[in-house]
């Protein structure tokens, strides 16, 4: 079964470029490619892919806003950003906005294929180039995390402070403390919005728990 | 010595008149005791000799008991006339017995009736104020042989008449004229002194450019209210000094910013994007390896994106700094109109004539004023004709940019302009002055713009 798409990018080489690779694949139907964001609002809204990859900077609507506006119209349509910028802040607007992935545009062809279908099927996938701490080999699976890590986690990742968390899990803050810096050590995060991007990435939380 | 002048010429103002308030009670107490003085004594003679002149007479007692004054009231009358005509002395006399009877009084003494029943000290004057209002100075002699009393009385006003004025008068005209000085400095200390002492203390506390003095000063005088009122003007256009000031600073960290914005933005969407997209072609070539004409196609588009990147990069660095401004002013100026006129449609006629090596600074503030000037001409003005002029007069270098556009108002005061956010005309005109230039601009709606930029050729030198 093939995968319907869209495809929004400003700039002309990289659109191409991005066009000929997808043409590649023979399950990807490109329904339509644009050069700003007002007309990729309208082809979506017209053509309704199953994945539209959006770039973030555009004239007009950005990228990000243009996936907020298919999660408020409750579209069909997975939003898959695809950018040049590898900011992590940028990753999670984007997840905020209602993306279900961040891939670069200097991707390889494989990874942004094996994108492509995730996202098509409902999953969430996130380039390794962005979060990815350590280079990791084939299919990583990180130790388990413990269910009040967890916690710690998603209290964390809605911008509760130490002492919050403390306060609220009836722990003391120097156990926070501890239990975040196991997390990051089990995840290869440096620091919390990584943490979150990994754990979201290896499914150790959904998206719909963290943006809660 | 200066410091204290307000405070010397107070004193000096306050302590004569605050002298001759006291000399004048002095003198009015003086006069007082020495007229007092006067006034007794003269009483006293009278007194003492009418006292004697009667006694030295004989008065009979008569059988009854009583005493026969007949034979003698000639005498005293004799001496009441005495005294009231021929000898015109101011006074009057009484005789009285020890019970208080009135023997015999001269004519006007009944003035003085109401002091009959006080006691009185003998021999010794008194000064009394009668009932008509008066002073009397009174004394009263006994006859001791005849158990008879004569009392003398005169008018201060009959006696010492107009030295009675006089010493009411004169300390009282002093008085009034030290309590007068003393008032002035009074007034004085509270309406200029002490606002002016205030005032002082105030503008040494005040920050300036941040407050204002009070406006109001009710108990100050009318000109320390103008210097109050001049002080806060002052004040105010400090406070809008430093705002704008303030703003320009801003307004210099805000254009700094965003410059690095456009910078950051310029590569993310041109180099950057031709990078991408060579990487895209690269790994579609290694795909189509095998097939001639996809890996031909394949190679062309990634030169094509490297060539993209490379044209974008040039273009950059040309418009961070063009690196042909080393060639000098004449081919910067010459390399500029050149791109402008292809850039911008609209001709640019070029006219420069030899000049000298330019310092790297001077060269770059000419190029720029033209590259501003140059761009307003076309973008706001629309102008179809830029003439651009270059010329060594001998004393100075001499830039002049003139266009045929619709031309504008010109501001009075640029600060104020680049704080709106118009920067283009304070920008050239900083670039000259710090290269030691001066820049002007003529300009009238409907006749075109005349930008004219001197660089004395001291400071190029």
């Amino acid at each position: 079964m093939s995968i319907s798409l869209v495809l929004a990018d400003d700039h002309p080489l990289t659109r191409e470029g991005m066009k000929a690779y997808l043409a590649k694949e023979t399950d990807f139907n490109i329904l339509g490619s644009f050069a700003d964001g007002e007309s990729a609002w309208a082809g979506i809204q017209q053509l309704k892919p199953q994945v539209a990859l959006l770039d973030i900077r555009m004239p007009g609507i950005d990228g990000v806003a243009l996936a907020r506006k298919i999660k408020e119209a409750s579209l069909p349509v997975a939003s898959l950003m695809l950018t040049s910028y590898d900011a992590q802040q940028y990753v999670m607007a984007s997840l905020r906005a209602g993306a279900r992935g961040y891939v670069l545009k200097t991707a390889s062809m494989e990874t942004l294929s094996k994108a492509i279908r995730i996202v098509a099927r409902g999953g969430f996938y996130l380039d390794s180039e962005v979060a990815n701490a350590v280079e990791q080999e084939g299919d990583f699976v990180p130790e388990p995390v413990s269910v009040r890590e967890r916690e710690v986690l998603l209290l964390a990742a809605r911008g509760l402070s130490g002492k919050e968390i403390a306060t609220q899990l009836f722990i003391s803050e120097r156990t926070v403390q501890t239990h975040l810096a196991s997390i990051y050590d089990k995840l290869g995060a440096k620091n919390k919005t990584e943490a979150m991007l990994l754990s979201l990435k290896y499914g150790i939380v959904t998206l719909e728990e963290l943006l809660d | 010595m200066r410091r204290n002048l307000l405070l010397q010429l107070t004193v000096a103002v306050f302590l004569p008149s605050l002298g001759a308030f006291l000399l004048a009670w002095i003198g009015f107490c003086q006069f007082e005791n020495t007229m007092e003085g006067v006034a007794g004594s003269y009483v006293q003679n009278l007194a003492r000799g009418a006292a004697a002149r009667l006694e030295s007479s004989q008065w009979d007692l008569r059988t009854d008991g009583t005493w026969q004054p007949n034979q003698y009231r000639s005498r005293i009358l004799g001496l009441g006339e005495m005294m009231s005509d021929e000898m015109a002395v101011p006074g009057m006399f009484a005789v009285f017995d020890s019970d208080g009877n009135l023997i015999y009084g001269t004519s006007d003494v009944t003035i003085l009736s109401i002091i009959w029943d006080k006691p009185l000290t003998i021999m010794s004057p008194e000064k009394i104020r009668g009932p008509d209002g008066r002073f009397y100075t009174i004394a009263v002699y006994p006859m001791l042989q005849r158990n008879l009393f004569v009392l003398a009385a005169v008018s201060w006003d009959k006696l010492l008449g107009p030295m009675v004025s006089l010493t009411t008068f004169w300390p009282f005209i002093m008085g009034i004229l030290g309590l007068i000085g003393i008032f002035s400095v009074y007034i004085m200390w509270q309406k200029v002194i002490m606002p002016l002492k205030d005032l002082e203390e105030e503008v040494s506390m005040l920050s300036w450019g941040e407050e204002v003095p009070l406006k109001n000063a009710p108990e100050a005088v009318t000109e320390l209210q103008k210097l109050r009122e001049a002080l806060v003007v002052l004040a105010n256009s400090a406070i809008d000094k430093v705002q704008l000031s303030r703003r320009y600073v801003n307004d210099l960290v805000k254009v700094q910013e965003e410059e690095r914005a456009r910078i950051s933005r310029e590569i993310h969407d041109g180099p950057l994007q031709d990078l991408t997209a060579l990487i895209q072609r690269l790994r579609l070539l290694s795909i189509d390896m095998d097939s001639p004409v996809e890996r031909e196609k394949q190679l062309k588009e990634a030169e094509s994106a490297a060539m993209a990147g490379v044209k974008e990069m040039r273009e950059l660095c040309n418009n961070l700094t063009p690196p042909w401004l080393d060639l000098g002013i004449a081919q910067a100026l010459t390399e500029l109109s050149e791109r402008q006129s292809a850039q911008l449609d609209i001709k640019i006629h070029l006219d420069i004539q030899d000049i000298p090596d330019l310092p790297d600074d001077a060269t770059l503030a000419f190029f720029r004023v033209a590259q501003e000037a140059v761009n307003n001409s076309a973008k706001h003005s629309e102008a179809e004709n830029v003439s651009i002029s270059l010329k060594n007069t001998g004393k100075m270098i001499l830039l002049q940019i003139e266009d045929d556009g619709k031309g504008f108002e010109v501001p009075d005061n640029f600060t104020e302009l680049r704080v709106q956010g118009h920067r283009g005309l304070s920008n050239m005109r900083e670039r000259m002055s710090i290269v030691g230039g001066h820049f002007s601009i003529f300009s009238t709606p409907g006749k075109g713009t005349v930008i004219r930029c001197e660089l004395p050729l001291v400071t190029v030198q």
